[in-house]
């Protein structure tokens, strides 16, 4: 039920309740007095009146019955002492003998007619007399011996309503003034308890009030209660969360941000660099990839993806990233950092962000992916497939060439068809090699490649190198020196494949070494090692160089070398076999100087 | 680099740096009834072209010192080459500029390794009667 604005609150209401049925129940206390006073004046005026008629009948008998004028006497005495309406000694015959009314003696002494009490001799009777005033008459007969002298009989006014009163407002402070005093402080305490509530009530009252979706405006209470504390506690947190928006805007909002942080973690664990720019090209967002490969330790926020990446149209005319008809496609471009691609290739993805003006677009979100390694190795392979169809050519022509001739010829010896045949023999067996090779990398690549040990006889194994190259060093007039030591140990190895990894080191003596130059294949043996050390006065490598040297298909950009056919294998495959035997290729070298390539090998 | 036979139909030089290759050509041209010369590289064919005369140059592309391109670079660089046939051999596939080679260095015809020997005759034989026209 709701209740006016101006309704009394619950401390006032429970205040008057309780005044009022206190005051009531003082009241009808203080009623009852009056009669409770009378009936116990009446008590008391009755046992004084018994005991004064059991004296007075002994001071009547103990002095002269016969003497009317002493009876007469005693009589008013008594009737005055006792404060009596009256006293009579009434005789045996119904008169009175003696009256506290004088005028009475002499005269019939009528039997009043009322309540009768009779208590042994003593009866009392009750009654109404002829002003209306309610007597009580003790009467009891007076005998000494055998003889009854007649009836004393002592009556008392009854106490009316007046004389309770009166006795009850002689202790009025007591009955009265004292409860109501306690009420009072009552009805403060507990005023004083609920008025902390009634606030409460009131503003919760005037907030039922009011239509649900008005803010509310509540009050803190003062006081130190235990309520008016939870109240303002309750009011303060309101007040703190009133101001905000709906729960669901807040929940979202909240989610909004985690969501934010998550996907900003995210895209800064990529390895790729990532950026978005808005409308205007610039950049509101760059993962910490793109700080790094930009080099971009400071902001990158506010600036275009342009003058990060050092795009402009006079350096890179006709690039597609900055065609302003794509710009509202998908674009995916490369870009060589420092206009050079050994410095690093950069592929750069763009895709636009949907919506907002049509012309312009809402932003792009970047990509940018450094592929320098990828490039690279694309290099490389492309070398490496390069180097081996042309290698494999070269061979499969002579056989062509002199089967073609062979066949078609008709001018030719014995001998020379002899001579061809062979030739075709030999450059198939450089097919072959060749071919052994390639497979060999291709194992050499997957991991799978095995070595079938033997106990193998050093010195021959090395004889058989030198013969293998000889005739290449013959035709550039290259010298070879062997320092061969008398006795050497034998090897438990992978013959071929040794012999594979010598005849390449040996076969790049004589390749990289200019005509007339020197190759010396010297061998020592040493702390359960045995050393092979090839040495030239080549074209020596470059400090660049080196570290790449045993990289698959690497081959070094100078010229001297370029012009020189081979696959970039050889190394390679060369340092993988040593590895493999639990040896070490090392290589020291000066550029126009040569080179000191030495094979280490352990014994056992 | 012995005079082949004695009536001849020109004088080619043979530049490839694989020895077996090289033979083989000079079978098959001096067969044709060409006279040979052979060069093992570009800067021993440049040496020959000088020293010589020749009619045609048969040049093999990769070669150590001096590539067959190098030769032709430096032959087209002198008066007296300028008109010179050269047929290029080569193991590069695709990535050749066929054109390139033709317009800047006249590079007459270009042959793909493995080739056919007795092509090789019959193209030698084509540019130096196509040559021998133009002279005449």
């Amino acid at each position: 039920m709701l209740h006016t604005a101006q309704q009394v609150d619950v401390s006032r209401r429970a205040l008057s309740y309780f005044l009022m049925f206190g005051l009531l129940a003082v009241a009808w206390f203080v009623a009852g007095l009056p009669t409770i006073s009378k009936a116990i004046i009446a008590d008391q005026a009755e046992s004084d009146c018994l005991t004064r008629l059991g004296k007075a009948a002994t001071r009547v008998l103990s002095c002269s019955i016969d003497t009317p004028d002493e009876l007469e006497q005693l009589v008013a005495k008594l009737a005055a002492e006792g404060s009596l309406a009256y006293c009579a000694m009434v005789s045996p015959e119904g008169r009175y003998l003696a009256h506290s009314q004088a005028n009475l003696v002499g005269q019939p002494a009528p039997e009043p007619s009322g309540a009768v009490a009779q208590w042994g001799d003593v009866r009392r009777i009750r009654y109404l007399d002829e002003d209306a005033q309610i007597l009580r008459e003790y009467s009891t007969s007076l005998r000494r011996g055998d003889k009854t002298y007649g009836m004393l009989r002592m009556a008392v006014r009854d106490p009316t309503i007046l004389a309770g009163i009166m006795a009850t407002a002689e202790h009025a402070t007591m009955w009265v003034v004292g409860p109501i005093a306690v009420i009072v402080a009552g009805g403060y305490v507990l005023r004083r308890s609920l008025r902390p509530m009634g606030k409460v009530e009131l503003q919760l009252c005037a907030l039922a009030a009011k239509p649900s979706d008005v803010p509310l405006e509540l009050q803190p209470t003062e006081g130190a209660s235990a309520v008016g504390a939870g109240w303002n506690r309750l009011v303060a947190q309101l007040a703190q969360r009133s101001p905000q928006p709906s729960l669901e805007s807040r929940l979202g909002h909240v989610l909004e941000g985690f969501r934010q942080r998550k996907s900003d973690q995210i895209l800064n664990t990529l390895p790729d660099g990532i950026a978005v720019t808005d409308a205007d090209g610039r950049i509101t967002f760059a993962n910490q990839a793109l700080a790094a490969l930009l080099a971009a330790g400071d902001e990158l926020t506010g600036k275009t993806m342009a003058d990060c990446l050092e795009l402009d149209p006079a350096g890179h005319p006709d690039h597609p990233l900055l065609d302003p008809e794509l710009h509202l496609r998908d674009v995916v471009a490369e870009i060589g950092r420092s206009g050079d691609s050994s410095q690093g290739v950069w592929r750069i993805a763009r895709c636009p962000l949907r919506g907002g003006d049509a012309a312009k677009g809402q932003g792009h979100v970047w990509l940018v992916r450094d592929v320098t390694q990828q490039k690279l190795a694309d290099q490389m392979r492309n070398q490496f497939v390069y180097s081996a169809t042309h290698e494999l050519r070269t061979p499969l022509s002579n056989i062509k060439a002199y089967a073609e001739t062979l066949a078609l010829s008709d001018v030719m010896s014995v001998d020379q068809q002899k001579e061809f045949c062979n030739i075709i023999n030999t450059e198939a067996t450089r097919l072959a090699r060749l071919i052994d090779d390639l497979l060999s990398i291709s194992r050499m690549q997957s991991g799978s490649m095995t070595l079938e040990r033997r106990v193998t006889e050093t010195e021959r194994l090395l004889r058989e190198t030198i013969e293998n190259v000889r005739p290449q060093m013959t035709q550039k007039e290259i010298t070879l020196d062997a320092h061969l030591p008398d006795k050497l140990p034998e090897l438990v190895v992978d013959k071929d494949k040794i012999s594979v990894a010598l005849v390449n080191l040996l076969g790049n003596a004589a390749k990289y070494t200019p005509h007339g130059g020197r190759v010396i294949l010297s061998v020592e043996v040493r702390n359960g090692q045995i050393l092979v050390h090839v040495e030239d006065t080549g074209i020596g490598i470059s400090v660049e160089d080196l570290p790449k040297l045993f990289d698959k298909f690497y081959r070094s950009s100078d010229p001297r070398v370029q012009e020189i056919t081979g696959s970039g294998l050889g190394l390679s495959l060369t340092h993988e076999i040593v590895r493999l035997h639990g040896g070490k290729l090392t290589v020291q070298s000066e550029l126009d100087k040569g080179s000191k390539f030495t094979m280490t090998l352990p014994l056992k | 680099m012995e005079a082949g036979k004695e009536t001849t139909r020109g004088r080619v030089l043979v530049v490839e740096d694989d020895p077996a290759l090289r033979n083989v050509i000079r079978f098959n041209l001096q067969a044709a009834g060409f006279e040979v010369l052979a060069g093992r590289d570009g800067a021993q064919g440049w040496e020959l072209a000088q020293r010589e005369a020749v009619d045609m140059v048969v040049t093999d592309m990769q070669m150590p010192s001096m590539t067959g391109l190098e030769l032709c670079q430096k032959l087209r660089g002198d008066v007296r080459f300028a008109q010179l046939p050269v047929l290029m051999l080569t193991a590069k596939g695709l990535e050749l500029d066929h054109e390139r080679l033709r317009a800047e260095l006249g590079v007459v015809e270009v042959m793909f390794k493995p080739f056919s020997p007795k092509q090789l005759a019959r193209a030698v034989a084509q540019h130096l009667g196509a040559a021998a026209g133009q002279r005449a």
